[in-house]
């Protein structure tokens, strides 16, 4: 059901680990606070 | 005058379409070229649903007469059964290589897309979905320095999730997102060619289409998300409404 090209789906699961990288980093941020 | 005489040629100048309301409706998305036409003048209207193209002083016409046809672009976003080509790269894409963020195969002579051809920025669903995730990392990357940026990445993470749930549902159609009523009545009225009597092609409310996601999907992500999503709603209704209240963010 995910009607997205191959490549499209690539990008964003690219951006997907993009935003987790930087939750991750905003989590250490706020933990180190 | 009605879409279907105007999506057979009968293109008229912009300012004439102010204020009389009989083709342009409130849901017609208008967007402006992101860089100036090299070839078509300046002003021009191009409407969501690729039908209407309103361009001063040009001759520019849909292809076809349907109007969900157009002529001047490459990339389509509609199929209908009809065999079109394959949409050209998103711009997604190319803002990924751009930003050497992801893409390793590079560019190669097939990822030359409508950019480069069109002075239309093409805004829709698919592409939203990355393009809303790059938002939002862009904003919690701005955090905690600039604590407003919690604002605009809760509008794009809204953004995100709306937009896969439109692209997961809308089936090939692309009407499997509207309302379940006007589906049907969609359908019906699209393959007799009554274009008067489609109907309101606006999608469903969030949370209705989110069930209706994991209905047809399987999706199972479990009470939790579901309570985080509905809340992630709350939270952008509450901002996107521009209600006058305050909100008081506490990470």
């Amino acid at each position: 059901m995910w009607w997205l090209y191959p490549e499209e789906r690539q990008s964003v699961e690219a951006e997907l680990n993009h935003v987790e990288t930087a939750l991750l980093r905003l989590r250490s941020v706020y933990s180190d606070d | 005058m009605g879409r279907a005489a105007v999506a057979r040629g009968t293109l008229r100048h912009s300012h004439e379409w102010a204020g009389q309301g009989s083709n342009l409706r409130p849901w017609d998305l208008k967007v402006r070229p992101e860089r100036p036409p090299q070839d078509v003048p300046s002003g021009n209207v191009l409407q969501r649903d690729d039908s209407l193209l309103q361009l001063d002083g040009s001759e520019l016409v849909p292809a076809e007469a349907d109007p969900y046809s157009h002529g001047y672009s490459r990339a389509r976003t509609r199929s209908f059964g009809r065999e079109h080509a394959r949409p050209s790269e998103p711009a997604l894409l190319r803002d990924l290589r751009s930003h050497s963020m992801s893409v390793s195969n590079g560019g190669d002579a097939d990822s030359r897309d409508d950019r480069d051809e069109s002075p239309f920025l093409e805004i829709n669903e698919r592409v939203d979905v990355g393009e809303a995730l790059i938002e939002l990392a862009t904003q919690l990357e701005r955090l905690p320095d600039y604590r407003y940026a919690w604002r605009w990445a809760c509008a794009a993470l809204h953004a995100a999730v709306q937009a896969a749930i439109v692209v997961s549902i809308a089936g090939s159609a692309r009407i499997g997102a509207m309302r379940v009523k006007d589906q049907a009545k969609w359908m019906t009225a699209y393959r007799e060619g009554r274009w008067r009597d489609l109907p309101d092609e606006r999608s469903d409310d969030f949370l209705p289409l989110y069930r209706r996601m994991k209905e047809q999907t399987g999706f199972a992500p479990g009470s939790e998300v579901d309570d985080e999503v509905a809340r992630l709603h709350r939270l952008r209704n509450l901002l996107g409404h521009i209600r006058p209240t305050a909100l008081l963010v506490h990470p």
